[in-house]
């Protein structure tokens, strides 16, 4: 990791900025995706026999926003509050874990799905919560005492 | 309202008193307690909210209880697991078989009307969300405002049976037993008529009794699901007590109990490796899974003859099993069968005459709803694996028919086992390809069912012969459309172009008038309903048939004369008859044909009922 001066981003920050930002694209474009299923009644998605598909997608968009909104606020987190220690690594990539599995394992369960339960890659989802839960964790150690 | 939801709320009323008497700490004492009865007062108005109402409450209290029981789970288990297969079962016609009497599944409307059956008079009426069937004087014929003491006096009906062609309503009897009010509604006719009317029975003197019908063993077992499981006490004590899962026709009446595969799959790795074998699972009966006739004994367990005396035997039967054990069914095909010794008995006169008399005399079943029946003397099923699922899908189906799609139901299902047939279509039908005669159903599935005053396709999938001529002969496909043509020229065709035996020389009168003026009474009635069927009217001048068709106004059977009524509106509707004058009493009618008249003299009156 470089030196950074006061008031000036560090590499770490900066990738979640950029992670956060790019992540809530991509999510809201998948939003802008399902809502146009939605307005021209794709019965792939929207039919009673698809009511898994319709969940998880739309739960994969959720958790994909709202994961690079945690991103974004980490990387403020991070330039404000400036944690050091192995508890912050940790947990940052914890979070880039969640942020990659939540929202895929989501997407690809509503592929394949097999009456009421979501296709296999729903594998994802309890690692990808596992791994949010630990980063949140993480980073909330990294924060207890004065900032160095 | 129950103890513990009575002890919560007033939990939730002391919690709020002390909350307003805290919150308003520092103010006189008078505006502590206003605050403190305020927020209690609160809750008890919110609690007063969401009490059932008093009417509901009178509506459930006669109903059979329903709850899950004995491995049963309900529909509503099934939906999170299914939710595509219990929103077209949800849409279906089997659900709201038998329903709570609710403003959705009440399809009459009771609005006031008396209606009058062998010199007693009901008024029928609603309050509200409230249905009520109440007996009046039999000299009242005016239908004025209903007073309030009527509701005082009148039945609530809580029950409904049916949704689809008729709607029979129910109310708690003197006894504490479910009984039926005396009149169905007709849906697609939109009026009221007779429970009797809508039978097809010998006619009744006036000063007979209305017969009264109570919610037995027989209605739980096919109209309901999962109902109690004791069925020697079901029958004998029909009270509310006799618990069911489920009114209306639901998942496991098919499927079977499903408690245990619920259970069973509450383990994620198994519904996944289930997935992944596609192999079916053994915790629950899939009847696309069973052999044919496991597979056709599902629907046949309601949808068949259930000789006289076995009815309640099929209580126990479980999808999966064989029916065979449960009902009698080789015997009631051998006693049935057109080479029985007992074919020519006047079976009225004994205890097996709703067996019998649900059958014509070459053995096919003649009462609607019973196809199960039919189609195990078809050489599909014997020789072949044709079940209820080969065309019919309670999944895919349409509303109406429960028909799976088109390519499961056009003329290349059959053909795709009778290749020879295939090989030259034309050639085998004789009728022109785009016709209705050239489909493989008009002619192995004609029309001769009866119930419910219309004719369903015999599910008896078999060749037409020239037949028809003698009483309880199954009218043949050829006539049913043809009407104005005899039995000599079906005979004639038959033997050209299949090489069917030559039939006996019969008088030459079109087989249609033979039926209609001669025939017994559910020959007539086939007749008549054909008159007006689209495809007879396209290959026929019904025209000339009409005089016949009017004599039928005449008939003694109330529903020969309504069926005949239907078809005369559909060949002229300006026909102003009043149908509900021409139930009640036949219509004289002078043809002015002496031919006719005399063909009417020789009407077949051998008594008939239809069981249905």
């Amino acid at each position: 990791m470089t030196t950074t001066h006061q008031g000036e981003l560090s590499d770490r920050a900066r990738f979640h900025l950029r992670f956060g930002w790019w992540s809530l694209l991509a999510f809201l474009t998948l939003g802008v995706v399902l809502e146009g299923l939605h307005g021209f009644k794709v019965g792939f998605y929207l039919d009673v026999d698809n009511e898994v598909r319709r969940l998880t997608w739309t739960l994969a968009h959720a958790h994909g926003a709202l994961l690079g909104l945690v991103h974004i606020g980490l990387a403020a987190t991070l330039h404000l509050a400036r944690p050091r220690g192995w508890a912050v690594i940790l947990g940052a990539r914890a979070l880039t874990i969640a942020s990659v599995l939540l929202p895929l394992g989501f997407f690809l369960g509503g592929i394949g799905t097999a009456g009421g339960d979501p296709g296999i890659g729903i594998v994802f989802v309890p690692v990808g919560a596992l791994a949010l839960f630990l980063g949140v964790l993480l980073v909330s150690v990294s924060l207890r005492g004065k900032p160095t | 309202m129950s103890p513990w939801l009575a002890g919560f709320l007033a939990g939730a009323a002391w919690c709020c008193a002390v909350a307003g008497w805290y919150l308003f700490r520092g103010n006189p004492w008078w505006l502590r307690g206003a605050a403190a009865l305020g927020l209690a007062g609160t809750v008890g108005i919110g609690a007063s909210m969401f009490r059932p109402s008093p009417a509901d409450a009178e509506l459930q209290v006669p109903l059979p209880e329903r709850a899950p029981n004995g491995g049963y789970a309900s529909s509503d288990t099934c939906r999170s697991c299914h939710p595509g297969q219990h929103a077209s079962w949800h849409r279906s016609f089997h659900r709201t078989m038998t329903q709570v009497a609710t403003e959705e599944a009440v399809v009459a409307p009771f609005d006031g009307q008396v209606l009058s059956e062998r010199g007693r008079a009901f008024r029928f009426a609603r309050r509200g969300g409230a249905f009520y069937v109440g007996e009046v004087s039999p000299t009242m014929t005016l239908e004025g405002s209903v007073t309030p003491d009527f509701f005082e006096r009148a039945r609530r009906v809580v029950m409904t049976t049916g949704s689809h062609h008729m709607q029979a309503y129910w109310v708690e009897g003197n006894d504490g037993e479910l009984e039926q009010v005396p009149f169905v509604y007709l849906i697609r006719e939109d009026r009221w008529l007779a429970n009797s009317d809508s039978f097809l029975e010998p006619p009744h003197a006036d000063n007979d009794p209305l017969v009264r019908y109570t919610w037995s063993g027989s209605c739980i077992t096919c109209h309901s699901t999962g109902g109690p499981f004791d069925a020697s006490a079901a029958y004998a004590d029909p009270t509310p007590e006799n618990a069911v899962t489920e009114l209306g026709i639901s998942c496991e009446a098919c499927h079977g109990p499903a408690q245990a595969h619920v259970d069973a799959n509450r383990d994620p790795s198994r519904r996944y490796l289930a997935h992944a074998k596609d192999t079916g699972d053994p915790t629950i009966i899939n009847p696309a899974r069973l052999p044919h006739e496991r597979s056709a004994a599902v629907c046949g367990r309601c949808h068949s003859v259930h000789p006289d005396g076995e009815g309640e035997r099929v209580h126990d039967f479980r999808p999966g099993d064989n029916l065979h054990d449960y009902l009698s069914i080789d015997a009631m095909l051998q006693m049935t069968d057109e080479a029985s010794p007992w074919a020519d008995v006047d079976w009225l006169a004994f205890d097996d005459r709703d067996t019998v008399g649900s059958f014509w005399r070459d053995g096919s079943c003649r009462v609607a709803g019973r196809e199960h029946t039919s189609m195990i003397r078809s050489g599909c099923y014997l020789r072949g694996e044709m079940d209820c699922t080969s065309c019919h899908s309670m999944h895919e189906g349409d509303r109406d028919r429960q028909l799976a799609s088109e390519d499961r139901t056009d003329d290349a299902m059959c053909l795709g086992c009778h290749d020879a047939i295939a090989a030259d279509v034309d050639g085998h039908t004789h009728h022109p390809a785009e016709s209705a005669g050239a489909r493989c159903v008009s002619c192995h599935m004609p029309y001769t069912a009866y119930g419910l005053l219309m004719a369903t396709r015999s599910h008896r999938m078999d060749g037409p012969q020239a037949t028809g001529a003698a009483g309880r002969d199954r009218p043949n496909a050829c006539n049913l459309c043809h009407l104005d043509q005899t039995f000599g020229w079906t005979a004639e065709r038959l033997t050209d172009w299949y090489g069917a035996a030559p039939a006996s020389p019969t008088d030459e009168i079109p087989a249609g008038v033979h039926w209609m003026l001669r025939g017994d009474a559910t020959q007539r009635t086939l007749a008549a309903w054909h008159m007006g069927w689209g495809p007879a009217r396209e290959a026929v001048d019904v025209a000339a048939l009409r005089p016949a068709l009017e004599s039928l106004l005449e008939d003694p059977y109330a529903a020969v004369r309504q069926v005949a009524l239907t078809s005369l509106r559909n060949i002229d509707p300006s026909v102003e008859l009043d149908v509900a004058a021409v139930t009640r009493d036949p219509h004289r009618q002078d043809t002015g044909d002496p031919a006719l008249e005399a063909l009417r003299l020789a009407r077949d009156d051998t008594e008939v009922a239809i069981p249905e």
